[in-house]
């Protein structure tokens, strides 16, 4: 299976290794892990909420939908590259674990409708399907971050 | 109900009592409450934390320099307080529940010390700049802002890698 082979071939790699033997280096990416998940949630809630037209009313919701895409775009990139890390430190748990891939679902569908809400205040192609999307994109980055604590504890 | 370890002598016993409370040792022991309470405490976290990023970010320059940093701030402070109310509550009643056993966890005491560092830095900031932010307008913040802004970064992100080793040591 070439999900087992991927996860294998991390939990091998000199990065998984020594993360896996080292307590600090990996609470140090979880550090990175959660800071990035700041970043990112600062941007969805602000750009969410532009859209919805609840804050920034006084500047039009493309200005900062467009003025936050690159935080969400870094702090995004920032959380997959440490959430990649920490999986290679112990691939298997996360392999076995039943809300792994329902996190990782979750996450990948509120990350296109993040772009799909950003394509539409941009375009201004439709505020009642800003509004929609903008709270799709609430609830459901709020699950990302719900579902995620509880891999980590499960 | 009784304590699992005798109390150690290290702690205050004011903070041994809250430790040993029955509430505190419930929450302790629950199987569900004291990851919802880690929950809510990364929730409020990323909500307090992720807005104040933004006006640091505004306010240095780098995001949404077409807007006034009074604006943004105005905006987001809200959602900051919200956040800090959450991840503050949580985080009391977690240390409670906790705190016979990580007193002298030197990374708890770290964050401490760092959210002292970074609360002057925010009272600082509002008595000092902040005051006058209406009338930067647009234009670059003033040096002692943008010098306010990188501590600030700088400190919520510590606070953050703190208390994420307290878990470990």
């Amino acid at each position: 299976m070439a999900i087992q082979t991927t996860f294998d071939w991390l939990g091998q790699s000199a990065a998984g290794q020594y993360l896996a033997a080292s307590t600090p280096a990996f609470a140090a990416v979880q550090s990175l892990h959660l800071l990035a998940l700041a970043v990112v949630g600062g941007a969805v809630i602000v750009a969410d909420f532009a859209a919805a037209r609840i804050l920034f009313r006084e500047a039009g919701p493309a200005e900062i939908v467009k003025g936050t895409f690159p935080v969400f775009v870094a702090g995004l990139a920032a959380a997959s590259v440490s959430g990649l890390l920490l999986v290679s430190a112990g691939p298997t748990k996360y392999l076995l674990n039943p809300l792994f891939w329902p996190k990782l679902a979750v996450l990948a569908v509120a990350a296109v409708i993040h772009v799909a809400l950003s394509r539409v205040v941009l375009r201004q192609s439709g505020q009642a399907a800003a509004r929609v999307l903008a709270w799709l994109s609430i609830v459901l980055w709020l699950s990302v971050a719900i579902i995620g604590r509880w891999v980590g504890l499960i | 109900m009784m304590a699992y370890f005798p109390p150690n002598p290290n702690v205050p016993s004011v903070l041994w009592a809250i430790y040993d409370s029955p509430v505190a040792t419930y929450i302790r022991e629950s199987e569900n409450l004291f990851p919802v309470l880690q929950t809510f405490h990364v929730i409020g976290l990323i909500l307090m934390i992720g807005t104040i990023l933004l006006l640091d970010l505004s306010i240095v320059g780098v995001i949404l320099q077409s807007r006034s940093a009074a604006e943004v701030g105005r905006n987001l402070l809200p959602y900051t307080w919200a956040g800090f109310a959450v991840v503050f509550a949580s985080g009391l009643i977690l240390l409670a529940a906790q705190v016979g056993r990580i007193y002298e966890n030197e990374f708890l005491r770290a964050k401490l010390v760092l959210l002292v560092f970074a609360a002057v830095n925010v009272i600082v900031f509002h008595l000092g700049s902040y005051r006058r932010i209406a009338h930067w307008g647009t234009e670059t913040a003033p040096v002692s802002a943008k010098t306010a802004a990188w501590l600030s970064i700088a400190l919520w992100s510590a606070v953050v890698i703190a208390g994420r080793y307290i878990a470990y040591y």
